[in-house]
């Protein structure tokens, strides 16, 4: 036992001296993101400028990133989808950002920007976005059954279905198919039809997905023949050589969600290296990083065009002529109603 | 001899001995508890906290269709997890301690619990590889010609919860059977084999009563977090599998509804507590027989 | 006869358990040398390619690395606590001592976002910065309960007879602790360091609230799963981990044989 204990303790001491010197980062400036966002493909620029990467802290789901920071936790940029912006706006957490130290704030995408405009100031730099469609196993499923959306409640494919485990995904789907693609201006009539969808749904549902790896595995094995999916799935799977594939273009139309960093208010350090941050991510070698190597789009719509359409589609990011949801931020007594709808729903009630 | 002077020493080297742990806990403890118990008497309105006193939160807690099922299907989920991880450990837990030689026992302890230091959300993963459509099982039963489909059944239902559960637990509930087993004075063994007990008779008349406080905190270590596990109904329970620990989380989460998850973790806390009461009442009962 | 029956039967089923114990981690190996990112059945292919990504992730590494430093912390802390009380709660009697154990008993029963989320607010009132260290604090607190129950069980029933010997040959108490006692209660504490070393390598809710810039290993995988083309990375890490610890083993005891060929001793009852 001894022994093993030496042994032990001396791999590991060693170890731990050995990564903890040479990983020293940058402590001016402390970014609060998503576990794996600190990838230096997204701000070469800053690494150059500052001849260091800057200091990372991860959360894995937004609302705990939320709990952290309103109890107090210090960073000085984070990274909210856009469900969760205003929340976090209205919680004090962020400050206003100042678009005149932005050097491409002209080329950010107009919608996702403008969503974010509260009493004349932005609050979030729309960064990441991708769409959410319906994905289908193209060697199982007749190309037919995949044109509208209601194959999600047809008893042919009943226990073949997986839906994403996420109430804004969930009911984007729900909208689209009860007729309605703008929930910025929904009724609580909308709203019951949409949950009154989902309860059929829920009768085929296999499983509700919880994140990228987890789906892949169920439609890999076919195990889930058809979802409600994110771009990267497909794209990350027939890179695989399955032939799963993304039908955006559904009668009743698809949904897009984006995410974006914001400058918090609490902040530890100056804004001076939050910004060079920004503008780093905003170079165009970081948009064409994100969208070849993550298969996400990028907020700076000016160089996303310079890309072409044949990229943007072949990632599942083109632009399309049916319904689009866009997932902008709503009436949040609505959006409490759908989460504990949804609740409700998944617990079989 | 003054009895009662010995009862006060007594007392008191037991709280001193007790008070570094108690201290701990208490430094850390009280405020989070005070906390939650005035949280749940409030109501919350989005991100805004109302601090007049209410009950509403307990009346939804005990009322509500959904929290009442939720929490029986987790009650009857953690009582199969615990009963099933109890009976497949002590076998376990018996061999260790009487079967292996007493060099080999460290190296078996840590046989059990190293497939444990891999993340338990990896092992969910793999789980699921196991169970799956054309899983490790399901691809050999059809390789064998035992089935021409693949078994469904097998995951995203409560089921699949209690086998993850239980697989995850098992090493928890080994080791105090193994402690306690471990204690047993193998002479009053051989003097029960001398006055002639059967090898069951045995078991049941030495073996088990002395086994007794192991599988007692086999039990509640197995029973008691089993309760609060939200991350496993969601990862293999299917549409069906959510339970009472999901609910608690979505409202102090998404659902901005802080209070009555403050009123439902304290309302599972007290029966899970209560549950424990009567099992240990219960216990106490039979070792009294037993003597 | 009937017992070597018995005990036939017994072997039987350690078999068939110890495959169900190992099933995941039987495919963890497979699955990281799998050309593929998704984790399911039919495998693609050969490839290294995740070993050699694991190497070059540093902030797996590192987070690894913290995670084994705070597990090995905690379960040392945790157990000399859980000593304590266990020790308090099966030998004395006291006033309060329902309330005292109960209180010391709560974790197991809390959901952990609430422990987490007070643990914060509780941490930062007091002044600490988020490191490491408020995760371990956090831990102990966890794997308290867990400590006092196992060692609870080897202290109980525990013969008075041979304390009260070593006593009467004028050992001190503290003496007779530590010769008599501890050594009887070895297999509770071997146990119960084990349980919270596993318990702390594994947490992640306490351990997202509680850590500042340097990431714990389960901390860290929560968040990459939301990406599928990273989890094989993660997996050869687990095999890794898991290869590492078995060697380590293997080694202990070979050395432990060496060991006792050099004395010429039979090592007796006892653990280690």
């Amino acid at each position: 036992m001894r022994t093993l204990f030496l042994v032990s303790i001396g791999l590991f001491g060693g170890f731990w001296l050995g990564t903890t010197t040479a990983y020293a980062a940058d402590e001016e400036l402390v970014i609060f993101d998503w576990s794996a966002y600190n990838d230096p493909g997204f701000y070469q620029g800053y690494i150059e400028q500052h001849g260091d990467e800057p200091t990372f802290s991860f959360f894995g789901e937004e609302e705990e990133a939320f709990q952290k920071l309103r109890i107090g936790f210090e960073a000085d940029i984070s990274h909210p989808c856009s469900q969760s912006v205003s929340k976090w706006h209205e919680a004090g957490l962020l400050d206003p950002l100042q678009i005149d130290r932005i050097e491409r704030w002209d080329q950010v995408n107009e919608t996702m920007k403008e969503a974010f405009k509260i009493d004349g100031e932005y609050y979030l730099l729309p960064a990441d976005w991708g769409t959410t469609a319906l994905a289908y196993r193209a060697d199982l499923v007749p190309e037919e059954d995949v044109q509208s959306l209601h194959v999600f409640v047809d008893p042919k494919y009943a226990g073949k279905v997986s839906i994403a485990d996420n109430v804004d995904d969930a009911y984007a789907l729900a909208y689209l198919a009860t007729g309605v693609s703008d929930w910025t201006s929904v009724t609580e009539s909308d709203l019951a039809k949409a949950s009154a969808w989902l309860r059929e749904a829920h009768k085929n549902v296999r499983d509700y997905w919880q994140d990228g790896a987890g789906l892949s595995q169920l439609m890999a094995s076919g195990e889930v023949l058809i979802a409600w999916a994110w771009n990267e799935t497909p794209v990350v799977m027939q890179s695989e050589g399955h032939d799963v594939r993304m039908n955006r273009l559904t009668k009743e139309g698809s949904s897009t969600w984006f995410c974006g960093y914001v400058d918090l208010a609490n902040g530890p350090n100056d804004d001076s290296k939050v910004y060079d941050f920004f503008n780093a991510w905003f170079e165009p070698r970081s948009v064409e990083y994100i969208v070849n190597e993550w298969g996400y789009g990028h907020g700076n719509q000016a160089e996303m065009d310079k890309l072409g359409s044949e990229i943007l589609v072949e990632m599942g990011l083109g632009p399309i002529n049916v319904p689009v949801l866009a997932q902008k931020p709503m009436n949040h007594e609505i959006r409490e109603q759908m989460i504990a709808e949804f609740e409700l729903i998944k617990a079989g009630f | 001899m003054n009895f009662s002077f010995i009862q006060k020493i007594r007392g008191q080297s037991g709280l001193i001995l007790v008070s570094p742990p108690f201290f701990y806990a208490l430094l850390l403890l009280a405020f989070p508890l005070m906390g939650v118990f005035a949280l749940s008497f409030w109501t919350q309105d989005y991100l805004e906290l109302n601090r007049d006193f209410t009950l509403d939160n307990y009346r939804e807690a005990w009322t509500g269709a959904i929290y009442q099922a939720l929490m029986l299907r987790s009650l009857k989920i953690s009582i199969l997890v615990t009963l099933l991880t109890v009976v497949l450990a002590f076998p376990v837990a018996y061999y260790i301690s009487f079967h292996v030689s007493p060099k080999k026992k460290p190296l078996w302890i840590f046989l059990i619990t190293i497939p444990f230091w891999t993340s338990y959300l990896i092992r969910i993963f793999l789980w699921k590889v196991i169970l799956g459509f054309n899983g490790v099982i399901n691809g050999s039963l059809i390789g064998i010609g035992f089935i021409d489909e693949p078994l469904k059944f097998l995951l995203f239902n409560q089921g699949a919860i209690v086998v993850t559960l239980s697989h995850a637990w098992i090493p928890f509930a080994i080791l105090p059977i193994y402690v306690a087993l471990e204690k047993i004075d193998r002479s009053l063994l051989e003097a029960s084999e001398d006055l002639g007990d059967g090898p069951v008779r045995r078991f049941m008349r030495v073996t088990l009563p002395l086994a007794m406080p192991g599988i007692i905190a086999a039990t509640l270590i197995v029973f008691i977090p089993t309760i609060g596990d939200y991350v496993t109904p969601k990862l293999v329970g299917g549409p069906n599998g959510l339970l009472i620990a999901n609910m608690i989380e979505v409202q102090f989460k998404k659902a901005n509804n802080a209070p009555l998850g403050a009123a439902l973790a304290l309302s599972a806390m007290f029966i899970v507590s209560a549950i424990a009461m009567v099992f240990l009442w219960f216990n106490r009962k039979y070792l009294r027989q037993e003597q | 006869m009937a017992k070597t029956k018995q005990s036939r039967y017994l072997v039987v089923y350690i078999g068939i358990f110890l495959v169900f114990l190992y099933a995941p981690a039987l495919l963890l190996p497979i699955f990281s040398f799998n050309d593929s990112t998704i984790v399911a059945f039919p495998l693609s292919g050969f490839t290294l390619a995740w070993f050699i990504e694991v190497f070059k992730t540093e902030p797996l590494l590192t987070a690894a690395l913290n995670s084994l430093l705070v597990a090995v912390i905690t379960s040392v802390f945790a157990t000399i606590f859980g000593i304590f009380a266990a020790r308090a709660s099966t030998r004395y009697q006291f006033p309060g001592k329902r309330g005292i154990m109960g209180l010391i008993m709560v974790p197991m029963v809390l959901p952990e976002i609430i422990i987490g989320v007070s643990l914060l607010v509780v941490i930062l009132q007091l002044g600490f910065n988020l490191s490491l260290t408020t995760i371990i604090l956090g831990h102990i607190l966890l794997c308290l309960p867990f400590c006092t129950a196992i060692l609870s069980a080897g202290f109980q029933g525990l013969d008075k007879s041979f304390e009260e010997a070593s006593q009467d040959l004028g050992r001190s108490r503290l003496e007779t602790f530590w010769y008599i006692t501890l050594p009887l209660v070895m297999p509770a504490i071997i146990s119960s360091l084990l349980i919270s070393f596993t318990i702390s390598l594994d947490e992640f809710i306490i351990a997202f609230f509680l850590s500042g810039t340097e990431a714990t290993l389960p901390v860290y995988i929560w968040g990459q799963l939301r990406f599928p083309t990273r989890i094989p990375i993660i997996l050869a890490l687990g095999t890794v981990l898991l290869l590492v610890s078995l060697t380590l083993l293997i080694i202990a005891e070979y050395f432990r044989r060496i060991g006792a060929r050099k004395t010429g001793t039979e090592v007796k009852g006892g653990l280690f």
